[in-house]
């Protein structure tokens, strides 16, 4: 626990809350446009196919869900890059591999610090947001209201993968700035992950859990790959 | 004496180019070794491997008692300052030297370290505001916070004022008078010869002559400096 709170210590943590509330609030406000772009597109008749995506639950909570994977995977790859690249790559190493702590001990702390840190704040938000969504939809009498039990159930577990997904990212496009020692190679790697890995999520709004946890998995097999392959490598770091 | 470093005929390379080549030292408890050679002769090469941060291709390290390949457990006994110490700014250097101690696994007096090393008037504050030399000080503060018992200390008086200069020097001996061992690098000659008891002079990869502070200016007197530069120039050093 302690190896927690003096790698927190290292990084400015209120610089990554204001990025999460500037992210939650950017989500909330184009998931109400979202509430709204049926009625004007359809005028709440059904049949624009185009709006279509808007017009059920299903579909707005995977446009949120993709958007603020997104969001999230990119605030990954900037903490990771932070707390992993900037740390072994740059001129702290010295220091760091100079405490008398197992160097995969520290790896480990680190990536859960990044993995705890986007997951965290990617549940909390998408479930803020959708939430928020669903009250309006209420209040305003838009969109057809579902099955609550059924729906908090699909917004929870939605969101709970895309926080595993976000932080898989995080620490998948640490592999390719640790390649590069760059900061900014991690942060491009994982826009182009997300560039691909996001048109998943909105394909089958049916089934969204179901393609979300095809590529939990799938990317959290990779993510672990590359913990493995990092650990190894400071492991034999010289610096 | 204890031997708290053991160097034994170790090489280390860098493709095709041999920066250490069969080099051995020794260093007691309670001693300052002065490291000496030019610009790239190997001394931080030589300090990072006794550190662990490097490794070598033969040969083996003792870092009191234990072999430096067999974990970094040693480590917490050691304390150092490579090259330009670096820095968490947001950090006051209250707060950094406390997260250190955390490290380390040890406790100890912060404020008094920070007397020691004259920066307890700035310990609030952001290390981002801190002066090269202030950096410096308090690279030094970081390294002997823990009490260690092998100080290593590569190029320590860079950036630093004549004052600061000598109060380090004086803080240095009385480091080793409380059995302390430093190992000091330097291209300076002057630097280590008021600070060190023995000399190693780093050329080729290995230690090409070794002797003491004491014995070579009772000899050479004024001339020590002298003395020293034209062994490196007869010596091809």
């Amino acid at each position: 626990m302690n190896l927690y709170r003096l790698e927190l210590m290292k990084i400015r943590l209120s610089t990554y809350l204001w990025a999460v509330a500037g992210i939650f609030l950017s989500l909330l406000a184009l998931g109400i446009l979202f509430l709204f772009i049926y009625q004007i597109e359809a005028g709440g008749s059904g049949t624009s196919e185009e709006a279509e995506l808007f017009a059920n639950w299903n579909g707005l909570l995977s446009l949120t869900t993709a958007l603020a994977f997104a969001c999230f995977s990119i605030l990954s790859a900037v903490i990771a890059a932070k707390v992993i690249i900037n740390e072994y790559c740059g001129r702290n190493a010295v220091i760091l591999l100079s405490y008398p702590i197992e160097r995969n001990a520290i790896l480990r702390v680190k990536c859960l610090i990044v993995c705890g840190i986007s997951t965290t704040s990617a549940l909390i938000s998408n479930i803020l947001v959708v939430g928020m969504m669903y009250v309006i939809a209420h209040v305003f009498g838009i969109v057809p209201q579902m099955n609550t039990e059924h729906f908090i159930l699909t917004v929870f577990l939605s969101s709970i993968l895309m926080g595993i997904l976000s932080s898989a990212v995080g620490i998948i496009s640490t592999a390719f700035g640790w390649k590069k020692h760059s900061m900014v190679v991690t942060i491009v790697c994982a826009f182009i992950i997300v560039c691909v890995a996001t048109n998943f999520i909105t394909v089958s709004p049916r089934n969204i859990i179901w393609v979300m946890l095809a590529m939990s998995t799938i990317f959290v097999v990779i993510a672990n790959f590359i913990y493995h392959i990092l650990a190894n490598r400071i492991k034999k770091m010289e610096v | 004496m204890q031997t708290i470093v053991e160097v034994n005929d170790i090489e280390k390379s860098y493709g095709p180019a041999q920066v250490i080549n069969h080099c051995s030292l020794k260093i007691y408890e309670g001693e300052i070794y002065g490291l000496l050679g030019i610009n790239g002769a190997g001394k931080t090469t030589l300090m990072k491997m006794i550190l662990g941060l490097q490794r070598m291709d033969r040969g083996s390290i003792y870092v009191l008692g234990k072999e430096v390949s067999s974990g970094p457990e040693y480590l917490a006994n050691v304390g150092s300052v490579i090259e330009n110490p670096t820095f968490y700014e947001h950090l006051s250097a209250n707060e950094l030297l406390s997260m250190h101690l955390c490290y380390m696994q040890k406790k100890a007096d912060i404020e008094a370290i920070l007397h020691l090393v004259g920066l307890e008037n700035v310990k609030q504050k952001p290390i981002s505001k801190y002066s090269l030399g202030m950096k410096q000080r308090l690279g030094l503060a970081r390294a002997i916070v823990h009490h260690p018992k092998l100080l290593i200390l590569d190029e320590p008086l860079n950036g630093l004022d004549p004052i600061a200069i000598a109060e380090i020097r004086g803080l240095m001996r009385t480091l080793a008078n409380e059995g302390i061992s430093i190992l000091l690098s330097s291209h300076m000659i002057g630097e280590v010869r008021h600070t060190a008891d023995r000399i190693g002079i780093l050329s080729e990869g290995y230690i090409k002559q070794e002797f003491t502070v004491k014995e070579k200016v009772s000899e050479c007197g004024e001339q020590f400096e002298g003395y020293v530069v034209g062994l490196m120039r007869r010596e091809g050093i």
